[in-house]
């Protein structure tokens, strides 16, 4: 049986309610009250936490997508199954470091509000990959909250790699500040993104369902301006990585919008556009069809891959590039992509 | 006995006021020849539309409206600018009491301040009214670019494809069809 005092308890239930949605009102109630921080958690305290967040961490991974029998490189390889079939242990194990305990003391401890000058949470060293995905997932049971609106001027998540992916539309003023993306690369975690890949596609197919059903200009082009960003950094990242495959929840979103005959009017003949310069109606219809500016770079890829011969050393992520872009039907989503923007080219 | 005294002011703004848009685009040219030639070709056609060369960029100014081209890249920006020059007068009465209310001066700077305020006001919204007739001019003229542009860029690919076929053979004959725009040349290899 182990003991912990009311501090260490509210903790805990901080972090039940991070992976548990039962539990998340009651997080959201004791994020932000504010407590006397202890001088250190008892040893007791510390084995919870750790226990607790072992295992909800590979649980969550599982059910995230980890399952999955999927198909994904490995040093240029196809491999298939399941994450732990496909990938050794020592490319899946995740670090949490003293970044992360801190951070949940943190939480516990302070009282923070929108109008408070409470100074936000900075990393004590380099974050593991198990920090930045720990604070992810934080900001994801919260983000609906107040508190969370308050969090997206903090670096802590402006500079997440997995909240600017998954949330772009959250972090339009960070727009041009690094997403990390390179970092989690190559900190050995890239197998995350793996997982991630059906919560990504599921996130943006909603969020630019929401974006068609938003009227504002100036909204619409800061989303559609912070997707842009956003993803052509994460392709960046994943084409230097020599992963390109990372790239499928995006052919899974496009495939979405882009099916059938879609035209550019239904992205903007909704958009208030009254009294604005032609300029930035521009930037707002460009901005509004993101997806289809993202194409761009994929063509890219397409091309190079194309001509890449039998005795070339990507030969084999070459043809798995090839593979996935005809699974998804690649060139129609890219002709789509053309044809939408022409359609809101001012001139053409 | 209280004193009433009668206070007009007159202020006046003088401003000169700008507006400005402008869109930009990138022309789709087929590189039929490198894009060295395409782009002579195409700054050729331009020029015939009264398009002036400076260096590699094809300049037109006309009603207030400019288009550069960059042959060699295919984008355009097409702007509309306007400028005017406002001279506005606003005149304010009021009234002030020697022994109630604010005094003589007070009253004056008050009035001055109304009259002011309202001048930038008028000024705002001439401004707005500059900006909205600027954008509608540039709206107005992008459908009549759009045809030129077009009509420049299918010439100049006529140009190269006629080009590109002397060099794979004699060309025997060469039929073009200006209401579809289609061309047929036959070559002998």
């Amino acid at each position: 049986m182990r003991t912990v005092s009311r501090f260490e308890s509210d903790l805990l239930q901080i972090l039940q309610g991070v992976f548990r949605s039962t539990a998340r009102r009651k997080m959201l109630r004791l994020i932000g009250k504010g407590s006397d921080r202890p001088r250190c958690l008892s040893a007791d305290a510390v084995f919870l936490v750790k226990d607790r967040l072992a295992k909800a961490a590979i649980q969550s991974l599982a059910i995230q997508g980890g399952w999955r029998n999927d198909s994904f490189l490995r040093g240029g390889q196809a491999t298939t199954g399941r994450l732990w079939e496909r990938t050794p242990l020592a490319e899946r194990t995740l670090n949490f470091s003293e970044n992360s305990l801190a951070f949940l003391i943190f939480l516990t401890a302070c009282e923070f509000s929108l109008d408070s000058n409470s100074p936000p949470f900075e990393f004590l060293a380099n974050p593991s990959g198990g920090d930045q995905l720990l604070v992810f997932w934080v900001y994801q049971a919260a983000r609906e909250s107040h508190q969370a609106a308050g969090w997206r001027s903090w670096k802590l998540f402006r500079n997440n790699p997995f909240c600017r992916l998954m949330f772009p539309q959250d972090f339009g003023k960070a727009i041009d500040e690094p997403c990390g993306f390179e970092v989690s690369f190559a900190a050995g975690n890239v197998f995350l993104w793996e997982v991630f890949q059906p919560q990504l596609a599921s996130q943006w197919i909603a969020a630019e369902r929401a974006k068609l059903a938003n009227h504002s200009a100036a909204e619409v082009r800061a989303i559609g301006e912070s997707q842009l960003f956003t993803a052509e950094s994460f392709f960046e990242a994943a084409e230097q990585a020599g992963r390109r495959d990372l790239v499928r929840w995006f052919l899974d979103t496009a495939r979405v919008f882009f099916a059938g005959d879609p035209r550019a009017e239904q992205w903007t003949q909704h958009l208030q556009v009254d009294g604005l310069r032609m300029a930035e109606r521009a930037q707002a219809y460009r901005a509004s069809i993101s997806l289809a500016q993202l194409f761009a770079r994929l063509d890219q890829w397409q091309a190079g891959a194309r001509g890449i011969g039998y005795l070339d050393e990507d030969y084999r992520a070459a043809q798995f590039w090839l593979e996935m872009w005809e699974q998804y039907e690649g060139d129609a989503l890219s002709s789509t992509a053309k044809r939408l923007i022409r359609g809101v080219d001012p001139i053409s | 006995m209280s004193r009433a005294y009668r206070i007009r002011v007159s202020e006046s703004l003088h401003r000169v006021i700008r507006a400005e848009d402008h869109v930009s685009s990138q022309l789709e040219i087929l590189q039929v020849l490198p894009e060295d030639a395409m782009a002579a070709l195409l700054a050729e056609e331009l020029e015939k539309q009264g398009f002036e060369r400076n260096e590699d960029l094809l300049i037109r100014k006309e009603n207030e409206i400019t288009i550069v081209i960059d042959a060699k890249t295919g984008e355009v920006t097409v702007m509309a600018e306007s400028e005017e020059s406002l001279e506005l007068e606003a005149n304010q009465e009021g009234t002030a009491y020697d022994d109630y209310g604010p005094t003589r001066q007070q009253a004056e700077d008050k009035l001055r301040a109304a009259a002011r305020e309202g001048l930038e006001n008028s000024a705002d919204i001439k401004n707005d009214e500059l900006q909205q007739q600027v954008t509608d001019k540039l709206e107005q003229a992008l459908a009549d670019i759009r045809r030129e542009l077009d009509q420049a860029v299918n010439r100049a690919t006529a140009s190269a494809l006629k080009v590109k076929a002397a060099q794979l053979g004699q060309i025997k004959e060469v039929a073009e069809d200006p209401e579809s725009g289609n061309m047929t040349i036959v070559v002998e290899v």
